[in-house]
């Protein structure tokens, strides 16, 4: 099977990929943890756009990288690959599950506000709506074990 | 881990339990493959006389909604042995049914099917699925059916 993990920022990446190791998988699962950078516009000055723009690509694969490690570790014998996008979040999580033929997206719900289960969160609602493929929508639950 | 399949139909329900058998599950999970069955609502239009009509309907639904949970719960339970797999019918409105249900077996996961549609509609999943993503107290398993993926590499 071919799984797709989508990365964020949120606090919630931990919690969700514990949930991910929590689950059985069949030998040579594949996951792919995907992250995309959304473009920036803030500089006029294109050497600084690109100077931000390598800086977070940077950050964002050595976070993938560690990532990456636990998965392999927790999960044997499961293949783990990375990709770092730049685009729109939701095109390019679409794209990468139809270019790599994904079978399952996993992504994390935005739990804030006041009512946690309310909050699905615009990407995570757009990818649900339009993916070809089955997407799973994870939740932080009570026994959520720290691995950091 | 325990699992709650939602099913609409045999169409969706198959697809539904066939997604869940390609996945490892803990030989501690629990499964329950529930249906529900909405109430009809009288219209301005329908009287008294309808009833007996409704009534020989709503039977018929229940016997329908039995075998459909009864025959994918032995689907999963072949495939799934030694995990418990309960089939369940409940009659009320599907939304609050399931996220009730959800809620008060303490499920871990909700697995959905959704159709495929053409269109706009493309971009819009059932309003059952979509209050269960919404609102759901767990992670949501959305399946989708091939006719997405078939459209599009048509």
């Amino acid at each position: 099977m071919k799984v797709i993990i989508c990365i964020d920022d949120s606090s919630f990446t931990e919690p969700m990929i514990k949930q991910v190791i929590q689950r059985r998988w069949h030998e040579n699962t594949e996951f792919k943890l995907l992250t995309v950078l959304e473009p920036i516009s803030m500089s006029p000055d294109p050497r600084m756009t690109e100077f931000i723009t390598l800086k977070r690509e940077r950050e964002a694969n050595k976070k993938l990288k560690a990532w990456r490690q636990l998965l392999s570790k927790e999960i044997p014998r499961s293949i783990v690959h990375m990709d770092v996008r730049h685009g729109g979040p939701v095109q390019e999580i679409l794209n990468a599950a139809v270019e790599w033929n994904a079978e399952k997206i996993i992504m994390g719900a935005h739990n804030k506000g006041i009512c946690p289960s309310l909050n699905l969160g615009s990407v995570s609602g757009s990818v649900v709506k339009q993916a070809l493929c089955t997407v799973e929508i994870l939740r932080e639950s009570e026994n959520a074990v720290s691995y950091s | 881990m325990k699992v709650l399949v939602a099913i609409e139909d045999d169409q969706f329900g198959n697809k539904v339990v066939d997604f869940i058998l390609q996945n490892k599950w803990a030989p501690n999970s629990k499964f329950k493959v529930l249906h529900v069955i909405e109430p009809f609502e009288l219209s301005a239009g329908l009287d008294i006389t309808y009833m007996p009509f409704l009534t020989e309907t709503m039977d018929k639904a229940r016997i329908g909604a039995k075998s459909l949970v009864e025959n994918l719960a032995i689907k999963l339970k072949n495939k799934l042995d030694p995990c418990p797999v309960e089939a369940k019918v409940i009659e009320g409105y599907a939304k609050e049914t399931l996220l009730e249900e959800a809620e008060k077996w303490d499920a871990d996961l909700i697995c959905v099917g959704t159709h495929g549609r053409k269109g706009v509609s493309k971009f819009l999943i059932g309003s059952v699925s979509n209050a269960i993503v919404n609102h759901a107290p767990c992670a949501v398993l959305v399946v989708k059916s091939d006719i997405k993926k078939k459209e599009a590499e048509a």
